[in-house]
């Protein structure tokens, strides 16, 4: 086995599984050609320990980005789609740049810690995790994810029931 | 009025955006300095954020920084052990054949050399001694007609331990050291069913 193949062998599981939540059959695709892009440089970074996956995983996510980004791009509308309800009307169009913009507006005031909390809870991660990756408390987070939720209530409405990161919920209370 | 997913829709675009603000992805040469601490205050502050606003990358804020080992070596262990035994068994097989057949190439000597000739008489002849050592023994027997084919045995209790068919003429015996044990053996000559000559021998210690 040469190194090339060693590099590839020690990877390889590990990146097409991640792969393949995002952009399914092309996850081969995706990691053959991440593989060959690092291999150009795996010289001045075989002496950090580690350093291949990161080196890997953020060259494979930017190749992930723009596949996708080519094939909305690209993909023909499936038949079976009724095209009139996929396209927001003009005035929902409208609607929506406008919450989003004073979602933004409310979003920029808030502590950069506040932020990233508020974008962990979206994705699902518990306060203790966020509280360890952030360097403070639990219960630091959730005094921060209520206040925000809080100003963005009194700003755009309460938010509905099922946006979970807006609720004060974490892995043991639900 | 709203929707949950207007929320989410909305917390993403601002996420997206500001990883446009902050420079796009992070590159592993940043990442690596912000794991070993090595970036300003305001560089490592963008980087984390970069990391945190792009769920795909964020577990690269956490992971332990270490190559995983080869997972065909570490999965395999005992794959690979059975493999070495087995690549072993091999060669060392292979040496005993080659040193064999080197063997066999060479003249050897042999313990004892016992000719056999036909008495055409029925019944068993009188015994032949031979002393087993750790040498071979040719045992020679003499088939005069060599035109019809037959059968030669050595027989021990009755039970038939080596036997050869279509022999024409004399024929000379090869036998290991250590085929034949003490003992009294039979060496019989057949033409057909018919048996034509009986040898009796004794192998003795």
């Amino acid at each position: 086995m040469n190194r090339f193949d060693e590099f590839c062998e020690r990877h390889r599981d590990r990146l097409v599984k991640r792969l393949e939540r995002r952009c399914g059959d092309d996850a081969e695709d995706i990691a053959h050609e991440a593989f060959l892009r690092v291999w150009k440089h795996l010289d001045s970074i075989a002496e950090s320990p580690g350093a291949e996956w990161v080196y890997l995983w953020i060259t494979a996510n930017n190749i992930a980005n723009r596949w996708n980004e080519r094939a909305r791009r690209f993909d023909p509308l499936d038949e079976k789609t009724d095209v009139r309800s996929n396209v927001p009307s003009a005035e929902g169009e409208l609607l929506t740049q406008e919450f989003n913009a004073h979602f933004a507006a409310a979003m920029s005031e808030f502590p950069a810690l506040t932020r990233k909390a508020l974008v962990r809870r979206r994705h699902g991660d518990s306060y203790d995790e966020i509280a360890a990756d952030l360097g403070t408390t639990n219960q630091a987070v959730r005094t921060r994810v209520s206040r925000a939720c809080a100003t963005l209530a009194e700003r755009l409405g309460t938010p509905p029931d099922g946006v979970p990161w807006s609720q004060l919920l974490g892995d043991n209370d639900q | 009025m709203t929707t949950a997913k207007d929320w989410d829709a909305a917390l993403d675009a601002w996420a997206i955006a500001e990883r446009e603000r902050l420079g796009g992805p992070p590159t592993p040469e940043e990442v690596l300095a912000l794991r070993r601490g090595k970036l300003s205050p305001e560089e490592a502050e963008r980087v984390h954020a970069l990391l945190i606003y792009d769920p795909e990358l964020t577990e690269l804020l956490v992971e332990p920084i270490e190559n995983p080992p080869l997972r065909f070596f570490a999965r395999n262990a005992m794959q690979w052990t059975l493999s070495a035994a087995a690549a072993l068994i091999i060669v060392a097989l292979s040496t005993m054949l080659v040193y064999e057949r080197r063997q066999a190439a060479q003249p050897r000597l042999v313990a004892a050399h016992h000719t056999f000739a036909p008495m055409h008489t029925r019944g068993e002849h009188p015994h032949t001694e031979i002393h087993a050592t750790d040498r071979p023994i040719i045992l020679t027997v003499l088939v005069i007609d060599a035109t019809t084919p037959h059968r030669v045995e050595i027989v021990h209790d009755d039970r038939v331990l080596w036997s050869e068919r279509e022999i024409r003429g004399t024929i000379a015996v090869d036998v290991p050291a250590g085929f034949l044990k003490p003992g009294d053996y039979t060496l019989r000559v057949y033409e057909g069913r018919r048996l034509v000559d009986a040898h009796l021998f004794r192998i003795t210690q």
